[in-house]
C-alpha cells in the first residue's frame, strides 16, 4: 500500500514540478565576427539552438510623459 | 504566485522615495517578481536596490549618453581616440551610442543605427542586440518590440528579472553576497557601497 502511494505521489508532483517552469527551444542564424551568417556545407544558414525558459509577457502601461503634479 | 511575506507600497515608499509613480511601481513589481522568484526578503531587497542603484531611484529608464567630448575619450578611446574626433558626437547621443556600441553584443556597424536602437534600457539597462533577442525570445516577443517595451514600468522590471534569472542572482542574494551579484550586474564594483547600504536598508525596512 504504501508503495502504491508513493508511486502515485510521484505521478502527481513531478509534472507540477516542472510546469511550474516553461521552456522552450529557440534557434537563431549562427553569425562570424563581420556578421554575417554561417552556412553549412549544404548551403542552409547554421542555425545557434538554446533551450531557454519563458514567461508571459506581461500587459504594461508606458510611462507618463510629464511626471504628475504633487 | 505571491511575495513569501507582506511586501506593502510603504515599505517600497521607503525605499525609493520620492518616486512619483509609486502606485505604478508597486502593482508592476507584485505583478512580476513572484514569476521570477524573487519573492522573500532578501531577493526582494537585493533586487529593489539593485533595480534603484542602477535607475536612480526608479527614475532613469534608458541610458543618458549626453556626453562632453572629454568624458568621451576617457569612456572610450579606443571609439574616441582624440578630442576632434570626439567633437563631432559630444552632446548627440544618438551618434555616440552608434559609435560607442558599434560592432560589438550583436550589433552592427555604426551606419547599422544598432548602438542607439539597443542602448541601455530597462531597471537594469539592458544593453545590445543579443540581450534585447535573448529577452525577446524570452517573453515570446519581436526583437523590434523590446524598445518601447523596456520603456514601460513592467517592461522595466521584467526586463530586470530576465537579466536576474540568467544571471542566477537570486542565490546570491540567498547568501546576501552583493560582491559577486555587483559583478554580474555592473561588470565591476562601482557603486558596490550604496548598493550594498541599500540591500540592508530595504532588508531592515522588511524586518528581515
Amino acid at each position: 500500500m504504501k508503495k502504491l502511494l508513493l508511486a502515485l505521489a510521484l505521478v502527481f508532483a513531478v509534472p507540477a514540478t516542472y510546469a511550474a517552469t516553461e521552456t522552450k527551444q529557440v534557434c537563431h542564424p549562427a553569425k562570424d565576427k563581420s556578421g554575417k551568417p554561417i552556412k553549412n556545407k549544404d548551403g542552409s544558414v547554421k542555425q545557434n539552438c538554446k533551450t531557454i525558459k519563458v514567461h508571459k509577457k506581461v500587459d504594461s502601461t508606458a510611462l507618463p510623459t510629464t511626471p504628475p503634479k504633487k | 504566485m505571491a511575495f513569501k511575506f507582506d511586501f506593502t507600497q510603504q515599505q517600497l515608499a521607503q525605499i525609493i522615495p520620492g518616486n512619483p509613480y509609486l502606485d505604478h511601481w508597486y502593482e508592476a513589481l507584485c505583478k512580476i517578481l513572484p514569476d521570477y522568484e524573487i519573492d522573500t526578503p532578501r531577493r526582494v531587497a537585493a533586487f529593489l536596490a539593485q533595480c534603484s542603484h542602477e535607475s536612480g531611484g526608479f527614475r532613469a529608464l534608458k541610458e543618458n549618453l549626453n556626453y562632453r567630448p572629454e568624458t568621451l575619450v576617457r569612456l572610450w578611446p579606443s571609439h574616441f581616440p582624440n578630442i576632434e574626433v570626439a567633437n563631432q558626437y559630444a552632446h548627440n547621443q544618438e551618434a555616440i551610442a552608434n559609435r560607442a556600441y558599434a560592432n560589438r553584443m550583436g550589433n552592427g556597424d555604426e551606419a547599422s543605427g544598432d548602438g542607439f536602437r539597443y542602448c541601455g534600457r530597462g531597471l537594469i539597462q539592458l544593453t545590445g542586440k543579443d540581450n534585447y533577442q535573448a529577452f525577446a525570445d524570452s517573453i515570446q516577443t519581436p526583437v523590434e518590440e523590446v524598445p518601447e517595451f523596456l520603456g514601460t514600468f513592467e517592461g522595466a522590471i521584467q526586463s530586470a528579472c530576465w537579466f536576474w534569472e540568467n544571471a542566477n542572482l537570486n542565490t546570491c542574494a540567498d547568501n546576501a553576497d552583493i560582491l559577486t551579484m555587483t559583478k554580474k550586474i555592473n561588470g565591476g564594483t562601482i557603486g558596490l557601497e550604496d548598493r550594498t547600504n541599500k540591500f540592508h536598508q530595504a532588508l531592515q525596512i522588511f524586518g528581515g
